[in-house]
This record gives structure tokens, C-alpha cells and sequence, in this order.
């Protein structure tokens, strides 16, 4: 009984007290309350300085941004990000293009042009690790209620997931071809072959258009000063005007700038005395060379199945091409050049025979298959178990195929590599002699 | 008083299975408990997990050492810079590098912060569980304080990677520790406030004391760890027993549960534990805050982190209990096994043996005690 009221007792005494409390809140509800009025107020949070090189830092982590024009594309923050939603495609312009992709705010000249930076929000996890391998101080998080600071918007909400997908990187068309990206872009829009324009810039250097030569400039240290000096020499050079005056306007263009300084008047006297053009020497030449040179086709030596044989064969053919030999010398130098690296076969004399003789050849391997080789099924050697031996053999055959071998032939060489490589056994050796009964 | 039922042959009636969860508000996250019923007295559980399970343990093999800190947070959301500091450590124990001691008492502060931040959900949440709404909202908003606390030093609110390997991704702000101060005497007076309201509140003790109780033995059996094991009165705190950082430098006192409502271990101990606990923890971040020297949080942060072979098991008293991270070094930039022990998982593990014989409404009040996150038991 005592029991039953000391509960009834102390259940109200805790009663109250919890009442006591909610009333003593009630009260004070002004000091204590948790809640803001959300769209309208923000948590005040104290602006600082973290303790790297971004004054402007602002530690909130709402939403990642890019300073595009200081970005140099050099990939540090995609690698550094757990969860890969960096997506950076930069175009690097050809060398002794004139196009200039500008200088960051920090002075670093910048070798290529970022043609996309997304940034997928919807898979970033804001673990700010991006932000902290970049080189220009270029990404970083902004946002929150410091927004004033940025002038950007607060918490980046978006009414669709797709425009989640922040696109900093928008050049033009133009810009990109400038930089020499014609074939980036047509692969961009999904067309297979490169568009004129990407052929163009790619033959041009070669044939006729004498390249300017950079050399004088390039002894200039400060990148700074060298790029502004650049400028002015190309469009000097492009303006036909000689040496001399190409100097003086360069002296001219970096006076102006406030870079010139003493130390450059021998920069200036080499470009005073310099070959403004080199002149496109060997360059047609070279084209010439590479066309199927002489009546040959590299490309018939991909029938070359080692790769070792195959890069040397290659090597040893764009060599005495080059050196303008004929097909019968660069058969025999691609010949020598295999001897002497024990990788003269049978199979790379059946390459070389088609090589010097282009005219039969060529149709041969893509008949003999049709005609002879057929009689022969490949699939037979699905027989064998072993994964290492069933490749081997495969490989031998079709080599062998390819060569126009008959199918005895085939089949002896397919059983003498094996057993070269000890993997032949009686019942290998059954499966590939039933090659020919199949047939 | 509830009671529970030992002999089950009384009733033989039909043995009913009940599904609570994965959509449920007290199973604490998505957590599916098949509870076998005789009536509505529970005679076994069946804990099924995995609804949350995103491959943690394989994703760090293809990550550097540096970018599985973020992948760490997500797994205790609630105590995110104890798991980071726990993962961090683990490595460094790898690298064998020094750390600069004011790293060390950052990391002290963060982990105790976050400590209290856990046990304020585990606290409210609990008192939810049983039916008291009220405590439950202060407890979140004293959270909040904390996390502005964080958000003033890392910029996030949850998930922070802020505790790197070998340092802390940057140095406190210049207020930081007049604040903190504030906090703390904002805060002290509070838990005495949680007391009033739920801790001494007749129905609560009604409710949880004596119910589920857990013995030593059992709790040790099943590899249960935190406050879970020293509401059954086991003085087992890693941060007195195996310390770590600089705990040696600190006073405080392993919480343990002393029965003072009922039996020792029972549901009520388990509360309380954490409500002691947050106070150890006010008194561990007065010294720190006292103590705290200053130098580089840079200074021993590697430029990249690569070892070349071994391997290592690194314990941490989280707030749920001991994480442990396992991490086998394969000489590259990345890791080429890591094995994450959860606290979480072992004490969920524990329910079905004392819940037994109790009936649902106390599986929940029994349930909430362990304080489970199943971002961590799934990982
Ligand atoms: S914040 Fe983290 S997840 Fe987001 S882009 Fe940067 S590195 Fe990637
Ligand atoms: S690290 Fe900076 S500079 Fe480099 S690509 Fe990224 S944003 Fe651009």
C-alpha cells in the first residue's frame, strides 16, 4: 500500500517538475529559441581567413566555384576527387600556333585552353579536397550566409537535377578552333570524321607555310615578358617585316608594357640577326615520304603477329623510306634489321614477299582464306582446354592462315609451336589434326 | 513494474512473426527487426541489415589514403570526426609519423564535442523512443550549437573532413576557444535540465529500469563495447585503458553503471552512462581548452601518402563504442585492404538475447539504449 502511493507520489512530483520546466522555457523563449525563419534569416557564421592562400576564402562549404579564366587545366583537382564529378577537357594548342590562352591572375601563362569544366554537384560530396591541390587558387567553395562577399547565389537549390551539372568552361567555337581544337569539337558533336578545318591546320605546316621560327624569343626568362614578346614578334613576322623592324617592334611592344629592360638587348640583336621563317625545308619532302612510299604499305606489316617483330619491322621501313630507298632496299633493311634482332621468321618472309611485291600480294591473304584456308575451321581448336595453349594455337593458325599457308602446312605449324612451347599433348595433337578431318 | 517472462511453457500459443521496420521511427535508421512474438512477449529477434550497405570497405581499396576520410564520415554519421580521427589514426600508426601536439588536442576537442553531439541524439532520440517528446527537441537544439561550433572550424555541418592524416585540414579560428568556452557553460546547466525532465522522470524509470538487463558476461560475449558495456558496470573506456593522442594528460572518469535505478545493466544504466559521460567530456574540453599549445596543424600532413607494406589495427573509443580500423599496406598510394570493426554492429547484436522475454513496446526501449547508426553497421 505505502508502495502504491510513494509511485502516485513521486509520479506527480516528476510531474511537475517537467511542467515547471516547460513553463520556466515558455518564458525565456525569446534567448533560448533554436529556430530561424529560414529564407529570411541565416545563421551568422564569422567570416576568417583559413590559413591558405585565399584571402577571399569563405570556409561555408555550399557550393563549389571556378575561377575559369585562372584555371590552367592542369588536372589536379580531378585527381583529387573521391568521387570523380570534375570533368576537364582542355585543348592544347599545336606548337608555333600563335594562339595565346591567356595568363592567370597569379602571372602563370597558361598552355591550353580549358574547353569544358563541369563540375557534377549532384555527386559531390563537398569533402572540399579538390580545392586544396590547386595551383592558382582557382576552385573553392562559396556560398553560405558570407554570399554578400561573393555576390553569388545561397544555396545553389535548383529546380531540375540536370542543372546541377555547373559548366564553367564556355568558349566559343572560334576560340577552340583557334586553339587548334577542330578535331575536339567534331568529336564533341558526335561526327566520326574530323571536319575540313581539322584536316587543314594538320597538312598545312607540312606543305608549304613556313613555320616562325621562335628561337631569339625564347631566351627570354620571364614567361610574362616572353608571351607579351611573342605576340609582337608573330604579328611583326606576319606583317612581312624584317628582321631589323621585327626587333624593334618587339623593343616597342615590351617598352610599352614596362617589361623591357636592359639585360633583353641581346634577345633583341638575335632577333635583329635571326631567320625570322625557317624555311619549310624538309617538310614536303617528309610528306612526300610518307605516302606510300615507293608502291609500299606499312600497313601491310600489321600482319606481323609478335609485336616486338612488328615494331622493328615498322621502325626499320619509316627509316629507309625516309631515305627515299626503294622497295626492294627497304624490304632488305627491314630484313636486315630483323636478323639482327633473331626475329627473322617464316611468317615475317610471307610479310616482307607481300611488301615487295604489292601488286599480287595483297589480294593473296585476302583470297586464300576465301579458297584454301577455309577448309579449315578455327573453332575446331575450341577443343582445347588449357586457356594458355588454345591461344597459342589460335594465334599460329590464323597467322599462318594469313601467310596463305596450305592447310597441311597450318596445321603442322600450329602442332610445332605448341610443342616449342611444351604445351602440346596426344590429345592437343588429336584436336588439332581433327582440324583437317573437320575440313 | 514491466516483467519479464522466463518460462515460456505456460502459454503455448502461436508463435507470431511481427516486422518492424525498414520504415520505422524507432529502429534508429533502416533496420528491419523480425521479432518473433508469443502474444506480445518477444521470444527471439532477428536484426536484418544491409539496406544501407555502399561497399565502404571495397571503395577504399581504390581510393588514396587521403580520400577514404570523407568515405569515413559516412559511415558513423553522427560522430563523423571520431571516425575520422580514428581512420586517421590507424594510418599514422602505419606511416609512424609524429603528430604535432596541438593536432593532437584539436583532434581531443573535436572528439569530445562530437561525443556530446552523439550522445545528445542517443539521448533524445531515446527519449522519443519512450514516449517523451520534449527532451528530444532541447537535446537537438544543444546539438546545434555544437555543430555551429564545427561549422565555425571546418565549414560543414555533418560530414567534415576535417581530421586528416597527419594534422587537420586547417587550424582553429581565432575565437574558437572563447566559444567553445561559452558552450560549455551554456551547456552544463542543460544536462542538469535533461535530468529533470527525463532522467528522474518517474515514468521513464518505469519504463526502462530493470527492463533488458545486460549482464557483464554477456555484454563481453558478444564483443559489445562503449556505453553499452559500461552501463554493465565494466570500467572499459580506450581512452583510460589503451590511451591514445593525449587523454594521458587528462582527469576524467570512465562512466560505469551502477544500478541505482534497478539492476546493473539494465536500460536505464545505459542511459544514464551517456548523460555521465557528457559531463566527463565538458570536463576533458575545460583542460584541453586550458591546455592547448600552439604550432603547425600542417606540419606533419605528408604530401602523399604511400607505404610500403605492412600492416596495422588501431582501436578508438568512439561514441558508440571501439572503432577499429584494420588496413593492410600494399606499397601503392591506396590501401590494399581495409577492414572498419563497428561498434554499432556488436552491440546490435546483443538485442535478441536481452530482449527476450519482454514485451514489443520494451524491444523499443531496449533498442534505443543501444544507440545503434546503421550507416556504420552497414557501412
Ligand atoms: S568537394 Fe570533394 S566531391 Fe566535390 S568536387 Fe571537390 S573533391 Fe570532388
Ligand atoms: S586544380 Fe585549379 S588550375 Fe588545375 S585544373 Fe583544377 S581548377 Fe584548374
Amino acid at each position: 500500500m505505502g508502495e502504491y502511493f510513494k509511485n502516485i507520489y513521486t509520479g506527480l512530483q516528476s510531474f511537475i517538475a517537467g511542467l515547471q520546466l516547460s513553463l520556466h522555457h515558455y518564458h525565456s523563449r525569446k534567448k533560448l529559441v533554436a529556430t530561424l525563419q529560414y529564407p529570411h534569416e541565416k545563421w551568422p557564421v564569422e567570416e576568417r581567413h583559413i590559413g591558405f592562400d585565399l584571402q577571399e576564402y569563405n570556409v561555408v562549404r555550399s557550393r563549389l566555384h571556378v575561377d575559369i579564366n585562372d584555371c590552367i587545366g592542369c588536372n589536379q583537382c580531378v585527381r583529387a576527387c573521391p568521387v570523380d564529378c570534375i570533368t576537364i577537357e582542355s585543348v592544347k594548342p599545336p606548337k608555333g600556333s600563335e594562339f595565346d590562352p591567356g595568363t592567370t591572375s597569379n602571372g602563370t601563362q597558361k598552355r591550353m585552353l580549358v574547353a569544358r569544366f563541369d563540375i557534377d554537384l549532384t555527386e559531390c560530396m563537398f569533402c572540399n579536397l579538390c580545392t586544396y591541390p590547386c595551383p592558382e587558387d582557382c576552385i573553392y567553395m562559396v556560398g553560405g550566409p558570407n554570399s554578400a562577399k561573393h555576390q553569388i547565389e545561397y544555396e545553389y537549390s535548383k529546380r531540375d537535377r540536370k542543372d546541377l551539372i555547373f559548366r564553367f568552361a564556355n568558349p566559343s567555337e572560334e576560340e577552340i578552333i583557334a586553339a587548334g581544337g577542330a578535331d575536339y569539337l567534331a568529336k564533341k558533336k558526335g561526327l566520326p570524321p574530323p571536319e575540313k578545318p581539322a584536316a587543314e591546320p594538320k597538312a598545312k605546316p607540312k606543305t608549304a607555310e613556313p613555320k616562325i621560327n621562335y628561337e631569339p624569343v625564347n631566351a627570354i626568362t620571364d614567361r610574362m615578358t616572353r608571351s607579351l614578346a611573342k605576340k609582337a614578334y608573330t604579328a611583326a613576322v606576319r606583317a612581312g617585316k624584317t628582321a631589323s623592324e621585327t626587333a624593334v617592334a618587339v623593343k616597342q611592344a615590351l617598352e610599352e608594357a614596362g617589361k623591357y629592360s636592359s639585360d633583353l638587348d641581346t634577345v633583341m640583336e638575335s632577333i635583329g640577326k635571326a631567320e625570322l621563317m625557317t624555311q619549310a625545308g624538309p617538310a614536303p619532302e617528309k610528306k612526300v615520304v610518307e605516302q606510300p612510299a615507293g608502291g609500299l604499305d606499312i600497313k601491310l606489316l600489321n600482319d606481323l603477329t609478335d609485336r616486338m617483330t612488328r615494331g622493328i619491322a615498322k621502325k626499320a621501313f619509316m627509316a629507309a623510306t625516309r631515305e627515299g630507298q626503294d622497295a626492294k632496299a627497304v624490304v632488305r633493311s627491314i630484313q636486315t634489321a630483323l636478323e639482327a634482332a633473331d626475329k627473322f621468321t617464316d611468317e615475317v618472309k610471307a610479310v616482307l614477299a607481300k611488301l615487295e611485291s604489292p601488286g599480287e600480294a595483297p589480294v593473296k591473304p585476302a583470297a586464300a582464306p576465301k579458297t584454301a584456308a577455309p577448309a579449315l575451321n578455327i573453332k575446331v581448336l575450341n577443343g582445347i582446354s588449357d586457356k594458355m595453349t588454345r591461344g597459342l594455337a589460335k594465334k599460329t593458325f590464323m597467322a599462318a592462315q594469313r601467310a596463305g599457308k596450305s592447310p597441311a602446312d597450318i596445321v603442322t605449324e600450329v602442332k610445332e609451336t605448341l610443342e616449342d612451347a611444351g604445351k602440346l599433348t596426344p590429345e592437343f595433337a588429336k584436336i588439332i589434326d581433327s582440324l583437317r578431318e573437320d575440313a | 513494474m514491466a516483467e519479464q517472462l522466463k518460462d515460456f511453457s505456460l502459454l503455448h500459443s502461436d508463435e507470431m512473426i511481427l516486422n518492424m521496420g525498414p520504415q520505422h521511427p524507432s529502429t534508429h535508421g533502416v533496420l528491419r527487426l523480425k521479432i518473433h512474438t508469443d502474444g506480445e512477449i518477444v521470444s527471439r529477434i532477428e536484426p536484418i541489415i544491409g539496406y544501407l550497405h555502399r561497399c565502404f570497405e571495397k571503395h577504399c581499396e581504390f581510393l588514396t589514403y587521403e580520400q577514404i576520410v570523407p568515405f569515413t564520415d559516412r559511415t558513423d554519421y553522427l560522430a563523423a570526426m571520431n571516425m575520422n580521427d580514428a581512420y586517421a589514426l590507424a594510418v599514422e600508426k602505419l606511416l609512424e609519423i609524429e603528430i604535432p601536439e596541438r593536432v593532437q588536442y584539436i583532434r581531443v576537442i573535436m572528439a569530445e564535442l562530437q561525443r556530446i553531439a552523439s550522445h545528445l541524439v542517443a539521448v533524445g532520440t531515446f527519449g522519443l523512443d519512450v514516449g517523451g517528446i520534449t527532451p528530444f527537441t532541447w537535446t537537438i537544439r544543444d546539438r546545434e550549437r555544437i555543430l555551429d561550433l564545427f561549422e565555425y572550424v571546418c565549414g560543414a555541418r555533418l560530414l567534415y573532413n576535417y581530421i586528416w592524416v597527419g594534422g587537420v585540414s586547417h587550424d582553429l579560428p581565432e575565437k574558437f576557444i572563447r566559444r567553445t568556452l561559452e558552450f560549455l557553460d551554456y551547456f552544463e546547466p542543460q544536462i542538469e535540465e535533461y535530468n529533470q525532465i527525463l532522467t528522474y522522470n518517474k515514468i521513464f524509470i518505469e519504463r526502462t529500469a530493470d527492463v533488458g538487463t545486460l549482464t557483464p558476461e554477456v555484454a563481453i560475449n558478444y564483443g559489445c563495447t562503449g556505453p553499452v558495456l559500461r552501463g554493465s558496470g565494466v570500467k572499459w573506456d580506450l581512452r583510460k585503458t589503451e590511451p591514445y593522442a593525449v587523454y594521458d594528460k587528462f582527469d576524467f572518469d570512465i562512466a560505469v553503471g551502477d544500478g541505482r535505478m534497478g539492476t546493473v545493466g539494465d536500460t536505464w544504466d545505459r542511459y544514464f552512462v551517456r548523460i555521465i559521460e557528457m559531463k566527463e567530456s565538458v570536463k576533458i574540453l575545460r583542460q584541453a581548452l586550458a591546455q592547448i599549445p600552439d604550432g603547425d596543424v600542417h606540419a606533419a600532413v605528408p604530401k602523399k601518402v604511400r607505404i610500403k607494406e605492412g600492416s596495422v589495427y588501431s582501436r578508438y573509443e568512439s561514441a558508440r563504442g571501439e572503432v577499429g580500423f584494420y588496413i593492410i599496406a600494399g606499397g601503392k598510394d591506396k590501401p590494399m585492404r581495409v577492414k572498419m570493426r563497428s561498434p554499432a554492429f556488436c552491440n546490435l547484436s546483443v538485442l535478441s538475447e536481452i530482449a527476450e522475454g519482454w514485451m514489443i513496446s520494451d524491444v523499443i526501449a531496449i533498442l534505443g539504449s543501444l544507440d545503434i547508426v546503421l550507416g556504420e553497421i552497414d557501412r
